[in-house]
């Protein structure tokens, strides 16, 4: 597996310099993921707001995806097989952050073997407001970027810990899709009393 | 395409089955007894949209 974050680590000469790359790689993936997620709800307002059943129709998705994250369906999820060029890592110590930000959060361009990106995808489209999509969009490259920090800080050596955090993620995908099945299922529950409220 | 898998009737994935439906019926009960019959308030979604989009971001970092 290739991490993204680790060449923003690695051959950095000083802290200054990394907090820089890790700055600009979190800012530019915040700024994508929340045009992205505006972009969304601004077709979702313009589509779906005169559907009555949107909510309902969401619900049902939601509950069978969950269901598919636990492994108990099989159902395909909609995803790329891009992978980030890594020629763009010739670009600059401090360009290729940015293009790798801004890459990542659009989301939709890179691999999302988690069916909670395209819920999330499809719950922007649905609300049909440019600030709560925006704000989602936020959220999600925030929870991506910040969530190997925190625990990279936790460690003596920070970049160290930065990749060890990051490996820590990514070799739980058991406990990820756990979560998943779990999180889906009490939210499309949620969601379907509302529908029906 | 949307197929239930060859192995379904194993034990346990039948209690895993029960497990999933057991959740989705306490959060739907629970959520229709703290929003009664009317529709809940915009924040409401937007709250769940967001808690949504954290569990996306970090599960998206396995694939980082």
């Amino acid at each position: 597996m290739i991490f993204v974050i680790g060449p923003l680590v690695q051959g950095a000469s000083n802290r200054r310099t990394r907090f820089v790359k890790v700055g600009a790689y979190i800012s530019a993936m915040v700024l994508s993921a929340s045009v992205l997620g505006a972009s969304v709800s601004i077709i979702g307002h313009s589509i779906l707001r005169q559907v009555p059943i949107t909510w309902l129709a969401l619900a049902v998705g939601i509950l069978l995806y969950g269901a598919r994250e636990l492994g108990l369906l099989r159902l395909p999820l909609p995803q790329s097989s891009w992978q980030v060029p890594r020629v763009w890592m010739r670009l600059g110590p401090f360009v290729y952050p940015l293009l790798y930000g801004l890459a990542i959060g659009i989301g939709v361009l890179t691999r999302a073997p988690f069916a909670s990106f395209q819920t999330m995808v499809a719950w922007q489209l649905a609300m049909g407001s440019v600030g709560v999509g925006a704000a989602m969009g936020a959220a999600y490259a925030i929870a991506r970027g910040s969530a190997p920090l925190l625990l990279g800080l936790t460690a003596s050596d920070p970049s160290l810990g930065l990749l060890r955090g990051t490996r820590w993620i990514a070799e739980r995908q058991g406990l990820w899709r756990l979560a998943n099945g779990v999180f889906l299922g009490l939210l499309g529950g949620v969601l379907t009393s509302i529908a029906l409220a | 395409v949307l197929s239930i898998q060859s192995r379904q009737l194993s034990w346990p994935r039948v209690r895993l089955l029960g497990a999933y439906v057991i959740t989705v019926a306490s959060a739907y009960a629970a959520a229709k007894s703290v929003v009664g019959p009317a529709r809940p308030p915009i924040h409401a979604l937007a709250i769940l949209g967001i808690l949504l989009a954290l569990l996306a971001g970090v599960s998206a970092t396995c694939t980082a």
